[in-house]
């Protein structure tokens, strides 16, 4: 089979639409005025949502700090002898934690609005992986910053007895504390791992990158 | 501007179609891919300045927009589900009887997403130059990549995609 014969094959071929029929003017002029219904406006939608919800946690974490101040004003709270803070540290650590992940999605969400369409098709390759670059360098200190953080947590709750209190039978004073420590620690822990779960999709994105751009300057 | 851009995109909405078809044939969501690629040729036409046929420009920012969108969906893990075209498309791979059109398909479906753009531009009769303009890559590179493409495809055939 030769050339003229394969495009001979590619003109029917491309003569089938992707959608029922061709649009009319009208309908181009309302989808570039809207600019609502495309797949990359959805995505971004997505990440708004979630945006939203971290932003909320966020802006309510202070009014639980001070909620706290007003309880040890009233002298209703208990501190941990050893602990600076007392109990103002885990409120202070979740907010840093939260504040991470408002971060992290404000990232996402401006990855979804960068484009290079308008260059070659190797100009865009490399602009998107040099933004890759400068986001993933900085990614052993990120992990290292929130293990950190995730151990301060861990070492303030047992400081202020937080483990020594635990007592999970029904009619025990401690219940709910006992409950919520455990949260509070399986939560801890698991912020290092999601960060670099967050870190890889950028490296693993990185890398089919790096291949493409081989791919393209191969020659056999 | 939006008067000159609906024109020019109206005379060349088949350009669309064919980027459309060979990088998302598959999806379920078909309209939604036709009109994101209208969109970006829109957010990209400030940078049209006339110098080159806006056939080529549409081409090239299609192309771009098509991996772009690709790799983004890649990124967000997107699951991508099984369109009726796709099982009809499957279970027509296995047709004895399969068209050279739908084999055609199956070829180009099997390339990477540089070597579907480079194979679609040829196809099109884009000259060696105009696609390595496009591309980014000199034009004994894209010389090469089109023989290699064009054996993988005929080879394609010759096994009846299997």
């Amino acid at each position: 089979m030769e050339t003229i014969e394969l495009r001979r094959i590619w003109n029917t071929l491309a003569k089938e639409k992707l959608i029922d029929k061709d649009l009319a003017k009208e309908n181009i002029l309302e989808i570039i005025t809207q600019k609502s219904n495309g797949v990359i406006n959805k995505l971004q939608r997505k990440h708004q949502l979630d945006f939203n919800r971290y932003l909320g946690v966020v802006i309510f974490m202070p009014f639980v700090i001070l909620f706290l101040i007003h309880r040890d004003s009233q002298g209703l709270l208990t501190h941990g002898s050893s602990v600076p803070g007392g109990p103002y540290v885990i409120p202070c650590l979740i907010e840093a934690f939260m504040i991470y992940a408002l971060w992290s999605i404000k990232r996402n969400i401006d990855f979804m609005k960068r484009t290079y369409n308008a260059g070659t098709l190797k100009e865009s390759l490399v602009k998107m992986k040099s933004y890759f670059e400068t986001i993933t360098k900085k990614r052993t200190g990120t992990i290292l910053l929130m293990a950190i953080l995730a151990f301060i947590e861990v070492d303030t709750l047992i400081r202020m007895g937080g483990i020594e209190n635990m007592n999970f039978s029904l009619n025990g004073p401690y219940i709910f504390e006992s409950y919520f420590s455990v949260f509070i620690i399986l939560l801890t822990i698991s912020v290092p791992f999601i960060v670099r779960l967050d870190i890889k999709r950028y490296t693993d994105l990185l890398r089919d990158l790096d291949q493409t751009l081989e791919d393209l300057d191969e020659k056999e | 501007m939006k008067d000159e851009f609906t024109d020019l995109l109206y005379q060349n909405q088949g350009i669309v179609h064919k980027v459309c078809n060979i990088y998302f044939r598959d999806r379920l969501e078909k309209e939604d891919y036709h009109q994101e690629l209208i969109i970006q040729l829109w957010k990209a036409f400030p940078s049209y300045h006339g110098t080159a046929k806006f056939s080529t420009w549409m081409y090239r920012v299609c192309i771009n927009a098509a991996i772009d969108i690709m790799r983004k969906e890649k990124f967000q893990l997107k699951q991508v589900k099984l369109s009726e075209v796709e099982i009809d498309h499957i279970s027509s791979a296995d047709d004895t009887n399969q068209t050279n059109k739908e084999k055609l398909y199956s070829a180009i479906d099997k390339l990477s997403s540089i070597d579907k753009a480079i194979i679609a531009l040829y196809l099109d009769e884009y000259t060696y130059k105009e696609i390595s303009e496009m591309i980014g890559i000199s034009v004994s590179n894209t010389g090469v990549k089109i023989q290699r493409i064009k054996t993988q495809i005929l080879k394609s055939f010759e096994n009846g995609n299997h």
